[in-house]
Protein backbone atom coordinates (compact mmCIF):
# COMPACT_ATOMS: atom_id res chain seq x y z
CA UNK A 1 0.00 0.00 0.00
CA UNK A 2 1.34 3.44 -1.06
CA UNK A 3 2.12 5.76 1.92
CA UNK A 4 -0.29 8.51 0.84
CA UNK A 5 -3.06 5.39 0.46
CA UNK A 6 -2.23 4.64 4.32
CA UNK A 7 -2.00 8.58 5.20
CA UNK A 8 -5.36 9.08 3.84
CA UNK A 9 -7.26 5.82 5.94
CA UNK A 10 -5.54 7.18 9.10
CA UNK A 11 -7.03 10.45 8.50
CA UNK A 12 -10.21 9.15 7.52
CA UNK A 13 -10.23 6.92 11.19
CA UNK A 14 -9.30 9.99 13.08
CA UNK A 15 -12.02 11.89 12.12
CA UNK A 16 -14.37 8.95 12.61
CA UNK A 17 -13.29 8.60 16.12
CA UNK A 18 -13.79 12.32 16.64
CA UNK A 19 -17.01 12.52 15.22
CA UNK A 20 -18.10 9.59 17.78
CA UNK A 21 -16.14 11.04 20.87
CA UNK A 22 -18.85 13.75 19.99
CA UNK A 23 -21.32 12.28 20.33
CA UNK A 24 -21.08 10.63 23.40
CA UNK A 25 -20.47 13.51 25.77
CA UNK A 26 -23.86 15.03 25.25
CA UNK A 27 -26.61 15.58 28.01
CA UNK A 28 -29.81 17.05 28.80
CA UNK A 29 -29.91 20.32 28.74
CA UNK A 30 -33.35 23.24 29.51
CA UNK A 31 -33.09 26.73 29.06
CA UNK A 32 -35.65 29.28 30.65
CA UNK A 33 -35.77 32.79 30.30
CA UNK A 34 -37.08 34.55 33.47
CA UNK A 35 -38.12 38.14 33.12
CA UNK A 36 -37.46 40.06 36.36
CA UNK A 37 -38.44 43.43 35.16
CA UNK A 38 -36.30 46.37 35.30
CA UNK A 39 -34.89 48.23 37.67
CA UNK A 40 -35.28 51.76 37.40
CA UNK A 41 -33.76 54.54 39.87
CA UNK A 42 -35.91 57.65 41.62
CA UNK A 43 -34.54 61.65 41.24
CA UNK A 44 -34.12 64.43 43.59
CA UNK A 45 -34.69 67.64 41.57
CA UNK A 46 -34.81 71.21 42.57
CA UNK A 47 -36.37 73.84 40.73
CA UNK A 48 -37.43 77.13 41.25
CA UNK A 49 -40.33 77.24 38.63
CA UNK A 50 -41.31 80.96 37.61
CA UNK A 51 -39.03 84.05 38.07
CA UNK A 52 -39.46 85.70 41.84
CA UNK A 53 -40.69 88.82 41.68
CA UNK A 54 -40.39 91.93 43.71
CA UNK A 55 -43.50 93.36 45.54
CA UNK A 56 -44.05 96.84 47.44
CA UNK A 57 -45.12 95.93 50.87
CA UNK A 58 -44.72 99.35 52.61
CA UNK A 59 -48.78 98.96 53.14
CA UNK A 60 -48.80 95.45 53.98
CA UNK A 61 -52.89 95.42 53.26
CA UNK A 62 -52.15 96.61 49.72
CA UNK A 63 -48.83 95.42 48.19
CA UNK A 64 -48.14 96.44 45.06
CA UNK A 65 -45.89 95.24 42.18
CA UNK A 66 -42.02 96.96 42.57
CA UNK A 67 -39.67 97.02 39.29
CA UNK A 68 -36.23 97.25 40.84
CA UNK A 69 -35.59 98.63 36.72
CA UNK A 70 -37.60 101.64 37.26
CA UNK A 71 -38.73 102.06 41.04
CA UNK A 72 -36.22 103.00 43.57
CA UNK A 73 -36.35 102.39 47.23
CA UNK A 74 -37.04 105.88 49.76
CA UNK A 75 -36.77 105.81 52.95
CA UNK A 76 -39.93 104.42 54.49
CA UNK A 77 -39.95 101.36 51.80
CA UNK A 78 -40.49 97.96 52.76
CA UNK A 79 -40.07 95.57 49.21
CA UNK A 80 -39.63 91.58 48.83
CA UNK A 81 -38.52 89.14 46.78
CA UNK A 82 -40.76 85.85 46.79
CA UNK A 83 -39.62 83.06 44.94
CA UNK A 84 -40.69 79.41 45.33
CA UNK A 85 -38.30 76.25 44.90
CA UNK A 86 -40.02 72.85 44.34
CA UNK A 87 -38.88 69.70 45.16
CA UNK A 88 -39.35 66.48 43.32
CA UNK A 89 -38.06 63.42 45.32
CA UNK A 90 -38.79 59.76 43.76
CA UNK A 91 -37.45 56.83 45.34
CA UNK A 92 -38.53 54.48 48.11
CA UNK A 93 -36.47 55.55 50.59
CA UNK A 94 -35.89 58.88 49.37
CA UNK A 95 -35.39 61.79 52.07
CA UNK A 96 -34.18 65.05 51.97
CA UNK A 97 -32.60 68.46 53.64
CA UNK A 98 -33.15 71.44 52.21
CA UNK A 99 -30.59 74.45 53.24
CA UNK A 100 -31.17 77.88 52.06
CA UNK A 101 -28.07 80.23 52.36
CA UNK A 102 -27.48 83.57 51.31
CA UNK A 103 -23.84 85.80 52.08
CA UNK A 104 -25.05 88.70 54.17
CA UNK A 105 -25.26 91.65 51.47
CA UNK A 106 -22.67 94.41 51.69
CA UNK A 107 -25.07 97.54 52.71
CA UNK A 108 -22.41 100.17 51.73
CA UNK A 109 -23.71 103.34 52.42
CA UNK A 110 -27.17 102.24 53.61
CA UNK A 111 -25.72 100.85 56.48
CA UNK A 112 -27.62 101.10 59.16
CA UNK A 113 -30.75 102.86 57.42
CA UNK A 114 -31.18 99.00 55.57
CA UNK A 115 -32.32 95.65 56.69
CA UNK A 116 -31.96 92.34 54.47
CA UNK A 117 -34.06 89.77 55.98
CA UNK A 118 -34.90 86.04 54.67
CA UNK A 119 -37.66 83.83 55.11
CA UNK A 120 -38.43 80.41 54.11
CA UNK A 121 -41.93 79.11 54.64
CA UNK A 122 -41.54 75.73 56.13
CA UNK A 123 -45.51 75.21 56.67
CA UNK A 124 -45.92 72.94 53.80
CA UNK A 125 -47.52 69.36 54.37
CA UNK A 126 -44.53 67.35 54.87
CA UNK A 127 -41.77 69.50 55.52
CA UNK A 128 -40.22 69.86 58.75
CA UNK A 129 -37.90 72.64 59.67
CA UNK A 130 -34.97 71.18 62.03
CA UNK A 131 -33.48 73.17 64.64
CA UNK A 132 -30.51 74.42 62.51
CA UNK A 133 -32.65 75.86 60.05
CA UNK A 134 -32.79 72.62 57.57
CA UNK A 135 -35.81 71.80 56.20
CA UNK A 136 -36.61 68.08 55.78
CA UNK A 137 -38.94 65.69 54.71
CA UNK A 138 -39.10 61.86 54.70
CA UNK A 139 -41.19 60.43 52.51
CA UNK A 140 -41.24 60.97 48.19
CA UNK A 141 -43.53 63.34 46.63
CA UNK A 142 -43.37 67.09 45.64
CA UNK A 143 -43.11 69.65 48.21
CA UNK A 144 -43.18 73.24 47.44
CA UNK A 145 -41.48 75.61 49.53
CA UNK A 146 -41.75 79.20 49.33
CA UNK A 147 -38.78 81.95 50.30
CA UNK A 148 -39.02 85.52 50.97
CA UNK A 149 -36.21 88.15 51.04
CA UNK A 150 -37.47 91.30 52.18
CA UNK A 151 -35.47 94.96 52.35
CA UNK A 152 -36.65 97.42 54.90
CA UNK A 153 -35.13 101.17 54.40
CA UNK A 154 -36.35 102.79 57.64
CA UNK A 155 -38.09 105.75 57.52
CA UNK A 156 -36.74 107.58 60.34
CA UNK A 157 -37.12 110.88 61.51
CA UNK A 158 -37.76 114.06 59.60
CA UNK A 159 -34.61 115.28 58.13
CA UNK A 160 -32.94 111.84 59.75
CA UNK A 161 -31.77 110.22 56.67
CA UNK A 162 -28.86 111.74 55.07
CA UNK A 163 -28.25 112.63 51.05
CA UNK A 164 -24.98 109.99 51.34
CA UNK A 165 -27.89 107.24 51.03
CA UNK A 166 -29.18 108.46 47.49
CA UNK A 167 -28.86 106.60 44.22
CA UNK A 168 -27.40 103.92 45.77
CA UNK A 169 -27.29 100.54 44.62
CA UNK A 170 -28.30 97.77 46.36
CA UNK A 171 -27.05 94.13 44.90
CA UNK A 172 -28.32 91.23 46.88
CA UNK A 173 -26.42 88.27 47.36
CA UNK A 174 -27.36 85.53 45.89
CA UNK A 175 -29.50 82.22 47.56
CA UNK A 176 -28.21 79.08 47.38
CA UNK A 177 -30.22 76.10 48.05
CA UNK A 178 -29.06 72.94 47.88
CA UNK A 179 -31.08 69.85 48.54
CA UNK A 180 -29.50 67.02 50.14
CA UNK A 181 -30.62 63.05 50.32
CA UNK A 182 -30.21 61.98 53.30
CA UNK A 183 -30.23 57.92 54.70
CA UNK A 184 -31.76 57.43 57.83
CA UNK B 1 12.25 46.69 47.20
CA UNK B 2 13.62 50.37 47.06
CA UNK B 3 12.10 52.95 49.46
CA UNK B 4 10.67 55.34 46.92
CA UNK B 5 9.03 52.53 45.15
CA UNK B 6 7.60 51.21 48.40
CA UNK B 7 6.48 54.67 49.12
CA UNK B 8 4.86 55.14 45.67
CA UNK B 9 2.87 51.90 45.79
CA UNK B 10 1.55 52.73 49.54
CA UNK B 11 0.54 55.82 48.12
CA UNK B 12 -1.54 54.47 44.88
CA UNK B 13 -3.28 52.01 46.83
CA UNK B 14 -4.36 55.10 49.70
CA UNK B 15 -5.36 56.89 46.67
CA UNK B 16 -7.36 54.01 45.06
CA UNK B 17 -9.33 53.40 48.71
CA UNK B 18 -9.80 57.39 48.87
CA UNK B 19 -11.56 57.08 45.31
CA UNK B 20 -13.20 53.62 46.32
CA UNK B 21 -15.09 55.58 49.38
CA UNK B 22 -15.85 58.82 47.75
CA UNK B 23 -17.93 56.83 45.34
CA UNK B 24 -19.31 54.90 48.25
CA UNK B 25 -20.23 57.85 50.37
CA UNK B 26 -21.91 59.47 47.37
CA UNK B 27 -25.50 60.68 47.90
CA UNK B 28 -27.72 62.73 45.41
CA UNK B 29 -27.69 66.54 45.72
CA UNK B 30 -29.38 69.49 43.56
CA UNK B 31 -28.54 73.18 44.28
CA UNK B 32 -30.41 76.22 42.59
CA UNK B 33 -29.04 79.51 43.13
CA UNK B 34 -31.25 82.41 42.79
CA UNK B 35 -29.73 85.99 41.97
CA UNK B 36 -32.23 88.53 42.74
CA UNK B 37 -32.16 91.86 40.67
CA UNK B 38 -30.72 94.75 42.54
CA UNK B 39 -31.99 97.30 44.00
CA UNK B 40 -31.48 101.26 44.06
CA UNK B 41 -31.96 104.23 46.04
CA UNK B 42 -34.01 107.19 45.52
CA UNK B 43 -33.27 110.49 46.09
CA UNK B 44 -34.62 113.77 47.08
CA UNK B 45 -33.87 117.40 45.68
CA UNK B 46 -35.58 120.77 45.43
CA UNK B 47 -33.60 123.34 43.54
CA UNK B 48 -34.39 126.75 44.08
CA UNK B 49 -33.51 128.95 40.50
CA UNK B 50 -31.69 125.43 39.17
CA UNK B 51 -29.62 125.39 41.90
CA UNK B 52 -29.34 124.20 45.71
CA UNK B 53 -27.42 127.54 47.04
CA UNK B 54 -29.33 130.49 44.31
CA UNK B 55 -28.20 134.25 44.02
CA UNK B 56 -31.39 135.52 43.40
CA UNK B 57 -29.48 138.51 41.77
CA UNK B 58 -32.82 139.15 39.75
CA UNK B 59 -34.26 140.43 43.37
CA UNK B 60 -32.14 142.67 43.90
CA UNK B 61 -33.33 146.30 44.51
CA UNK B 62 -31.97 149.90 44.74
CA UNK B 63 -32.71 152.80 45.90
CA UNK B 64 -36.06 151.63 47.22
CA UNK B 65 -37.99 154.58 48.55
CA UNK B 66 -41.42 153.84 51.07
CA UNK B 67 -44.18 152.51 49.01
CA UNK B 68 -41.71 151.05 46.60
CA UNK B 69 -40.65 147.10 45.75
CA UNK B 70 -38.95 144.61 44.03
CA UNK B 71 -39.98 141.78 42.14
CA UNK B 72 -38.66 138.72 40.46
CA UNK B 73 -40.03 135.34 39.33
CA UNK B 74 -38.31 132.10 41.22
CA UNK B 75 -38.51 128.61 40.09
CA UNK B 76 -38.72 126.02 42.44
CA UNK B 77 -37.91 122.66 41.04
CA UNK B 78 -37.83 118.62 42.23
CA UNK B 79 -34.86 117.56 41.07
CA UNK B 80 -34.71 113.83 42.73
CA UNK B 81 -36.80 110.96 41.93
CA UNK B 82 -39.25 110.91 44.90
CA UNK B 83 -42.41 113.34 45.49
CA UNK B 84 -41.91 115.49 47.55
CA UNK B 85 -43.51 118.68 49.34
CA UNK B 86 -41.82 121.64 49.96
CA UNK B 87 -41.95 124.83 52.54
CA UNK B 88 -40.66 128.20 53.17
CA UNK B 89 -38.10 127.66 55.71
CA UNK B 90 -37.58 131.56 56.85
CA UNK B 91 -36.95 134.54 55.31
CA UNK B 92 -33.57 136.38 56.98
CA UNK B 93 -31.63 139.44 56.59
CA UNK B 94 -28.44 137.58 56.16
CA UNK B 95 -25.89 140.43 56.22
CA UNK B 96 -22.93 140.03 58.44
CA UNK B 97 -22.62 143.06 60.55
CA UNK B 98 -25.53 145.25 60.11
CA UNK B 99 -25.26 148.91 60.96
CA UNK B 100 -28.80 150.70 62.84
CA UNK B 101 -29.99 151.68 59.51
CA UNK B 102 -29.67 148.21 57.85
CA UNK B 103 -31.72 146.84 61.14
CA UNK B 104 -34.13 149.54 60.70
CA UNK B 105 -34.98 148.18 56.97
CA UNK B 106 -34.62 144.69 57.92
CA UNK B 107 -37.65 145.57 60.26
CA UNK B 108 -39.65 147.46 57.87
CA UNK B 109 -39.67 145.28 55.09
CA UNK B 110 -42.53 143.24 53.43
CA UNK B 111 -41.91 139.99 51.87
CA UNK B 112 -44.75 138.10 49.46
CA UNK B 113 -44.48 134.90 47.50
CA UNK B 114 -47.19 133.88 45.12
CA UNK B 115 -47.16 131.13 43.17
CA UNK B 116 -49.20 130.85 39.80
CA UNK B 117 -48.08 133.88 38.36
CA UNK B 118 -46.02 133.85 34.86
CA UNK B 119 -42.96 134.55 35.32
CA UNK B 120 -42.62 136.89 32.89
CA UNK B 121 -45.39 138.85 34.35
CA UNK B 122 -43.71 138.77 37.61
CA UNK B 123 -40.46 139.83 35.98
CA UNK B 124 -42.54 142.83 34.49
CA UNK B 125 -43.25 143.88 38.41
CA UNK B 126 -47.08 143.55 36.95
CA UNK B 127 -49.38 143.20 39.93
CA UNK B 128 -49.39 140.14 42.16
CA UNK B 129 -51.77 137.47 41.30
CA UNK B 130 -52.37 134.24 41.64
CA UNK B 131 -52.58 132.37 45.52
CA UNK B 132 -50.67 134.29 47.80
CA UNK B 133 -48.33 132.23 50.10
CA UNK B 134 -46.65 133.96 52.08
CA UNK B 135 -46.79 137.91 53.18
CA UNK B 136 -45.23 139.24 56.23
CA UNK B 137 -41.97 140.82 57.64
CA UNK B 138 -38.26 139.23 57.62
CA UNK B 139 -38.71 136.24 59.91
CA UNK B 140 -36.83 133.26 60.61
CA UNK B 141 -40.14 131.80 61.18
CA UNK B 142 -41.98 132.97 57.74
CA UNK B 143 -43.48 129.28 56.37
CA UNK B 144 -46.40 128.91 53.66
CA UNK B 145 -49.65 128.22 55.15
CA UNK B 146 -49.52 125.04 53.71
CA UNK B 147 -46.39 123.07 51.84
CA UNK B 148 -46.26 122.70 48.73
CA UNK B 149 -46.21 119.47 46.19
CA UNK B 150 -43.95 118.40 43.38
CA UNK B 151 -43.83 115.46 42.29
CA UNK B 152 -41.49 113.43 40.60
CA UNK B 153 -43.54 111.24 37.88
CA UNK B 154 -44.12 111.25 35.27
CA UNK B 155 -41.91 114.27 34.79
CA UNK B 156 -40.03 116.07 37.67
CA UNK B 157 -42.71 118.62 38.41
CA UNK B 158 -41.52 122.90 39.05
CA UNK B 159 -43.53 126.10 39.74
CA UNK B 160 -42.80 129.78 39.13
CA UNK B 161 -43.09 131.67 42.33
CA UNK B 162 -43.30 135.53 42.16
CA UNK B 163 -41.05 136.65 45.33
CA UNK B 164 -41.70 140.81 46.34
CA UNK B 165 -39.87 142.90 48.36
CA UNK B 166 -41.32 146.09 49.46
CA UNK B 167 -40.37 148.66 51.87
CA UNK B 168 -43.96 149.76 53.19
CA UNK B 169 -45.12 153.17 52.85
CA UNK B 170 -45.06 154.16 56.48
CA UNK B 171 -40.93 152.79 56.70
CA UNK B 172 -39.24 154.73 59.72
CA UNK B 173 -36.81 157.60 58.41
CA UNK B 174 -33.92 155.29 60.57
CA UNK B 175 -34.01 152.65 57.60
CA UNK B 176 -33.09 155.18 55.25
CA UNK B 177 -30.12 154.48 53.72
CA UNK B 178 -30.18 150.34 54.80
CA UNK B 179 -29.15 147.29 52.98
CA UNK B 180 -30.80 143.92 53.76
CA UNK B 181 -28.62 140.57 52.13
CA UNK B 182 -32.28 138.96 52.02
CA UNK B 183 -32.19 135.17 52.12
CA UNK B 184 -35.06 133.12 51.55
CA UNK B 185 -34.80 129.37 52.83
CA UNK B 186 -37.07 125.89 51.53
CA UNK B 187 -36.80 123.43 52.62
CA UNK B 188 -38.11 119.91 50.62
CA UNK B 189 -39.28 116.99 52.52
CA UNK B 190 -40.08 113.46 50.90
CA UNK B 191 -43.84 112.80 50.81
Amino acid sequence: MKKVTKATIAAVAAGALLLGGAGTVARWQAQQSIDAGSVETGHLNLTTGEPGSWQDISNPAAPVPFNPATDQLVPGDVVAFSQTATIDAEGKNIAGSLSVDQLETALGALEGYVTVALKVDASAPGITEEADGTLTFAEPGKYSVPFLITVTFDEGAVGDTPASTYDQVLDLQALTLTLDQVRA
Amino acid sequence: MPKPLKLALCAAVLLLLGISAQGTAATWRAERTVDPPALTSGSLGLLAGGEARYQFTKLAGSELVPGSFTQASLAIRNAGTVDLSYQLAGAVNSAASPNAADQSLAKALRVAIYSGMSPAACDAYQPLTGELLYTGPLDAAARFEKARVLSAEPTPASEDLCVRVSVPAGAVQTAAGGKVALTLSFVGQQR
